[in-house]
């Protein structure tokens, strides 16, 4: 068979639609397509409500452990994960980078006579001076005196004695004064003061 | 969805549509590709399959060569739009979708269909029928036994050329290759042609 180009198209055109013309397709084909399109919605639906159902299940369970304290305590050690200070451990210190409370340190009210006192709690009138460097005396509390008025801490040498020597001297004296009746228990907190300069000193002990 | 629901349903515009008509030569015709704005997808679905069905499945068989396996592949097809209705941007295109998954779904057929024949027994060829007797029924015999031997690309693009009277960019399209590549499967699937029946005469 040897066919001209336009006939040999012709011949083409009309094979392939005698051909699909003999084809009928089934009268069901709508159906069928309806029930495959119902399968795959009941399909992504069941994925969609399984993953809901979990999610759900886990949001419940978690409440429960942290509503309930014992099986959070038991959840908290079976797990490793503690809250912080709940096992005893102290909590990282701040106090260099946090402001203390206000109204927690009392204001020290100097007299003129140079015997320092408070109202509500009567502290020494001195902290030990551990810092490293040798601080001016301008700075301490002590240099707040008026000239001539020593005060009879052995800790406050007078203005024109040299910088003590930057010997940690973890021995404080309370001042005794009679009209206060201080409570002799210093507590030496050397990291505070070690890093703080004089400007510091009276801030804190404001 | 019931069944029988959606038969009963009435399509907005549904009156003014032909099918009857247009279900001959559907693949032909670009109007029918359009459907209106604001259709959900089991409407569109329903006046697509009433419009585009029968052709789809006659596009398929040339394809895949077998009915079952159109018919299934035409209703992929048909599943697959109703999923993406709401993605498809131009729904003017719903045909062009179509006829583009047919093609794709028809090429995973028959690769899948090659894969099993190359491990199965062959069977017997096909028996003529009665009415290859007559001349006419010979030429559309041979050529259609010719056209299913050729490669895959090239009787898509003859199919989709002379059955589907498509352009060269709407087969490029539907085939998801280049014009240039429309020509030269085209011009390569005619030659073959040519060349087989010249041996089959």
């Amino acid at each position: 068979m040897t066919f001209p180009d336009d006939d040999f198209e012709e011949l083409l055109r009309a094979s392939m639609r005698a051909e699909a013309d003999s084809i009928v397709p089934s009268p069901e084909g709508l159906n069928i397509i309806r029930g495959r399109i119902e399968k795959r919605g009941l399909r992504g639906t069941f994925w969609w409500r399984a993953g809901v159902s979990v999610a759900g299940a886990v949001l419940v369970a978690g409440t429960v452990v942290m509503l309930v304290p014992d099986l959070r305590t038991q959840v908290s050690q079976s797990t490793g994960i503690s809250v912080a200070g709940a096992d005893g451990s102290e909590l990282p210190d701040t106090s260099s980078t946090g402001r203390p409370p206000a109204g927690t340190v009392p204001t020290p009210v100097i007299s003129p006579s140079g015997t320092p006192h408070s109202q509500v709690t009567p502290t020494p009138s001195h902290k030990p001076t551990t810092s490293m460097r040798p601080s001016p005396p301008k700075a301490t509390v002590c240099a707040t005196h008026p000239p001539g008025k020593i005060p009879p801490s052995p800790s406050c040498p007078p203005e024109k004695e040299t910088p003590s020597p930057p010997v940690p001297t973890p021995t404080p004296t309370p001042t005794p004064t009679p009209s206060v009746t201080p409570t002799p228990t210093p507590t030496p907190t050397p990291t505070e003061t070690a890093t703080l300069d004089a400007g510091d000193e009276v801030a804190v002990a404001s | 969805m019931p069944p029988n629901d959606s038969e009963e349903r009435k399509l907005p515009g549904s009156d003014e549509r032909p099918t009857d008509v247009t279900t001959e030569t559907l693949v032909a015709d670009r109007s029918l590709g359009a459907v209106p704005v604001g259709w959900d997808a089991d409407m569109a679905v329903t006046a697509l399959y009433s419009a585009h069905y029968r052709s789809l499945v006659r596009l398929a068989v040339l394809l895949v060569r077998d009915v079952a396996s159109a018919e299934e592949v035409v209703q992929d097809a048909f599943v697959a739009i109703h999923g993406a209705w709401r993605r498809l941007r131009d729904t003017d295109k719903a045909l062009a979708y179509l006829r583009q998954s047919v093609v794709n779904r028809s090429r995973s057929v028959l690769r899948h269909r090659a894969v099993v024949e190359r491990y199965a027994p062959k069977g017997l060829p096909d028996a003529p029928s009665a009415e290859n007797g007559a001349i006419g029924e010979l030429e559309r015999t041979a050529v259609i036994e010719a056209l299913r031997g050729l490669p895959t690309r090239q009787r898509e693009a003859l199919v989709l050329r002379y059955y589907g009277d498509l352009s060269e960019a709407e087969i490029a399209n539907a085939m998801g290759i280049s014009k240039g590549a429309v020509k030269s499967h085209t011009a390569r699937g005619m030659a073959a042609l040519r060349m087989a029946l010249e041996q089959f005469s």
